[in-house]
Parts: C-alpha cells; structure tokens; sequence
C-alpha cells in the first residue's frame, strides 16, 4: 500500500515530507531512508507537513487524448521543489503565486494548484 | 596521489564500429552486435584474439549478454564486463575499457554497446499522477526546463526548433544514423506536441542498435605496426554524479558543467579549443543548455549561438555533427560508444561531407538518468 502524499486539514491540503534535524533540509514526498544533504538517518529524520502554498517556477500545456492540462513545477514557500498539475482558468506564470486546493480525480481525493486567493 | 588518466599511460582509440541504429526489429542483438564488433576489428586491422578484455554497454537486455555474443568471434577466455549505467551506459563502458589500458593491465581493449530498448515506455511517459515529486517523465522534465529557460534569457520556439533542424541535417549524411532525413523549421514546429512547444523531432528516436571501439597502448600500436595518423588520443575520461543542488538551481547545467570542466582540467585544454562536440541530446533544450555549461556560448546565448549557424559543420565548432541522439538516435547502451565513433572519424579526417574542416580536438558528453554524466576528450596523436 503506498504511504498517502497529503492530507486535508479542513479542505486546506497537507503536503507530507520530511525533514532533518541535523541540516534541517527538507524533501517531499516522505522518505526515511537518509538525508541527501548530511547523510543523517534513524531518528534524525522526522515526518513534517508542508503548506501547499509556493510559487511558479516554470508550466507547459500537454495535450493528451484525454484532453489537455497544464503541467508545472512549484517551489513551495517550506522547501521542496514538486511537480503538480494546475487548474485556474487564467494560466499563471513563472513567479506567480500558487496554492494547492482539494479535488476530486477519478473518484478519490487529490490535489491541484490555482493563483493564490489572497 | 589521485591519478587521472593522462598521469597514466597514453590511450589511442585504434578501431571503430557501427550497425546503424533503427526502429525495434526482429533481429536478434547477437546479429547486429557482431556486425559492429567486426566492423571495429577491420578498421583497426587486428584479429580478435588481440582483443585482451572486453566492456559491453547495455540497460536493457537483462543478465550477461556479452559472453553469448562475442563467442561467435571465438572464444578466447578473456575477461568479460556488462556495463549498465541508463544512458551513459556505453560512454562508462569506453572509461573502462581505457583504464585497462592506461592502467598496463592490458594492451588492447574492446568497449562495445548494444541494446534492443524498444519494450521500454516511450518518451512521452504518460499521464502524471495527482501530485508528483521531483521524478517527471524526460520529456516534460525538459519541457518544463526549456519554459525556464526561456522565462530566463528568452528563447524563442525558432532558436529552440534550430537545433533539431541542424542535427536532422546533420543526420542525413549519417549513414548509421536511424533519421536520415532533413527537416524544415515549419515541420520542427509543427503540432501535435507531447508537452509544451516540443513534438517528436524534438525528442529522440529510442531504437536499437550497435557501435564498438578499440583501445590500444603504445607498444601494442608499435608491435602491430598500426598507423598513428589513424590512431586518436584519449586525453580526459571524467566521470561525476549528482551533488544535492541549491533550490531553483539548474542541477542538468550544473552536472554537466562540473564534469566537463574536469575534464578541460585533465586535458590541458579550454573550450575554445573544441573543434567537434557530441553531446547528449536527447531533447533540442539540452542542446543549448549543455553547450553554455561546457562554456562554447555564454550564460543564455546558447539558442541563438545555435540558431545562427556557429555550432553548424563548417561553423566555429561541430556540434552534434553525427546527428546526435536526436537524429543518428539513442539506442541506450550503443549511444555513448556511437559519440566516440564519430569524434575519431571526425578528428581521422574521415567523415566525409559532414566533415568538420581541421578537426583537431573532440568532446564527447552523457548524461544518464539517475543521475551521472560521462565526459571523454579527444585529440589527433
Ligand atoms: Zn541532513
């Protein structure tokens, strides 16, 4: 059963990472097995939730037969660099910022990314 | 003290080899391996007891196809190597088939590659999950990178389509190469499009294929009385893995920059000396992104370097003059030793029209996925 990547903290997503105590370098998604940095493992390693809020750091249109999306790469405001799909009906651009939001995709819960409401 | 393989005993590249690389067939990769293995042994004019430890380049075949291959040439006994790192497969099994022969262990040494990679998924991956890390299928991987890029220093959907119009022309006069045809701007940016600006002749062909090379030491060329002016030079074999990079930090550029200059560093030479260059690409983006990190264009100059003919046959230094993997193809575990082959056909002299004029020193680049990165310098002797 593969371990879940986020959670919904009242509608508001979760991203689910780790982090070292040692280097305090962070990753997503959660992997415990040493840290790319420092090398650090065991109990230096320790679970930590990321905001789903970033910024655009590039996007492109695919298009597939099951129709098009528009897929970017976001450096969230905690660390990591992710890749994630983007739902906005103005397309953003490279430093615009992002949030990710709850959805729903192909029946079960799952995340995408639009300009940040506030 | 570390060593580098210029502290050692020089190596010169004495045989080349080719099959021409092609779509998936239903040829068995023993056939088309020998064709390049005896292909090597002819141009070098030695039998193949000479050879004294063989490398095979290969990602996809499975355990131990080397022995059930070269058999068929004769069994010598000889020490037999499979060579599997993703794309940089080939290019690592030429390393170790010149340590071999730098380190004395042997005199004569064989680096091949053959693969039959048809089975694995194609280029355009698939559709990415809900949410995904930092592992995207290559083709949006480097789609997204070429939007960066020009978000970065504004390169236009002509200067990036540029550069597979040249290695398409390029190609055309490769008789190994698995396009062989000439492509206009309009076709190069035409749709139907697998991720932002790029369709197909923006990616490589991934077919199969074989290519084959021999490396030899001083005294073997003295006993075998091998002709010099045919015989090339190693004079660099770096070979690096990624480092962690800083956040928004371009770890393709940075990877291939450091690899290189370590290379430059073990050669004694400057990129401007670089009269032909084979590098890895596998999408037109890395083209120019590879070619500011090995320093031959400035920091966001590389598209329209490119795009105004200086990196052209003829132009201030050859790149990609095989076609690269965009137009000969990227067989995986051919690919790296199929470089090697076209810089010393280059640097002999004998590339007929698509010959770099004056050709004098050549690069050769991978990158593998995982990620590792292979740089070979080469030089007339
Ligand atoms: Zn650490």
């Amino acid at each position: 059963m593969k371990k879940p990547i986020f959670r919904l903290d009242n509608g508001t997503p979760r991203l689910l990472g780790t982090e070292c105590k040692s280097c305090q370098h962070r990753w997503f998604p959660a992997l415990s097995f040493g840290c790319e940095r420092c090398g650090a493992h065991g109990e230096e390693l320790i679970d930590r939730e990321f905001n789903g809020t970033g910024r655009l750091l590039s996007r492109v249109e695919v298009a597939e037969e099951t129709g098009s999306y528009t897929l970017a790469m976001i450096q969230l405001d905690d660390g990591p660099v992710l890749g994630g799909i983007i739902e906005d009906p103005d397309t953003p651009s490279a430093g615009d910022r992002l949030e990710a939001f709850g959805t729903t995709i192909d029946d079960k819960p799952g995340i995408r990314f639009r300009r940040c409401s506030g | 003290m570390a060593k580098t393989i210029k502290d050692m005993r020089p190596v010169y590249v004495i045989g080349i080899g080719l099959d021409r690389y092609q779509r998936y067939s239903e040829r068995s990769y023993i056939e088309f391996g020998l064709i390049a293995i005896r292909a090597a042994l002819a141009d070098a004019g030695i039998p193949w007891p000479e050879i004294e430890s063989f490398y095979l380049g290969t990602a996809m075949m499975g355990m131990g196809p080397g022995r059930a291959m070269i058999k068929h040439l004769g069994a010598t006994g000889i020490p037999i190597t499979q060579v599997e790192n993703a794309s940089a497969s080939g290019s690592t099994s030429f390393r170790q088939a010149c340590l071999d022969v730098a380190s004395g262990l042997t005199d004569i040494s064989m680096a091949a590659g053959v693969d039959k990679p048809a089975l694995i998924p194609r280029a355009d991956g698939g559709s990415p999950g809900d949410l995904i890390g930092k592992m995207l299928a290559p083709v949006h991987h480097f789609a997204l990178l070429a939007d960066q890029y020009r978000e970065q220093y504004g390169v236009t959907p002509e200067q990036l389509a540029a550069v597979a119009v040249k290695n398409h022309s390029n190609g055309s006069k490769n008789p190994f190469a698995q396009r062989q045809k000439i492509r206009t701007l309009e076709e190069v940016m035409a749709p139907p499009y697998l991720s932002g600006p790029l369709n197909r002749l923006h990616c490589c062909p991934i077919g199969e294929g074989a290519a084959a090379v021999i490396v030899a030491s001083e005294d073997a060329m003295e006993r075998l009385k091998l002709p010099t002016k045919r015989s090339i030079r190693v004079m660099a074999s770096a070979s690096r893995s990624e480092r962690l990079y800083e956040p928004g930090e371009n770890w393709d550029v940075a990877l291939t920059r450091e690899t290189t200059e370590q290379a430059y560093r073990e050669a004694g030479i400057t990129a401007n000396q670089l009269d032909v260059v084979e590098l890895h690409d596998a999408f037109t983006i890395e083209e120019i992104i590879y070619t500011e990190a090995m320093g031959l264009s400035e920091e966001g100059n590389g598209g329209r370097d490119i795009a105004a003919g200086e990196f052209d046959i003829g132009g201030r230094c050859a790149l990609s003059p095989s076609g690269g993997l965009l137009s000969m193809g990227h067989p995986i575990g051919p690919t790296g030793v199929g470089q090697i082959a076209e810089v010393v056909r280059q640097l002999r002299g004998e590339a007929g029209d698509r010959q770099q004029p004056g050709a004098n020193t050549g690069l050769t680049h991978m990158v593998g996925i995982g990620a590792v990165c292979l740089v070979h310098i080469l030089q007339c002797a």
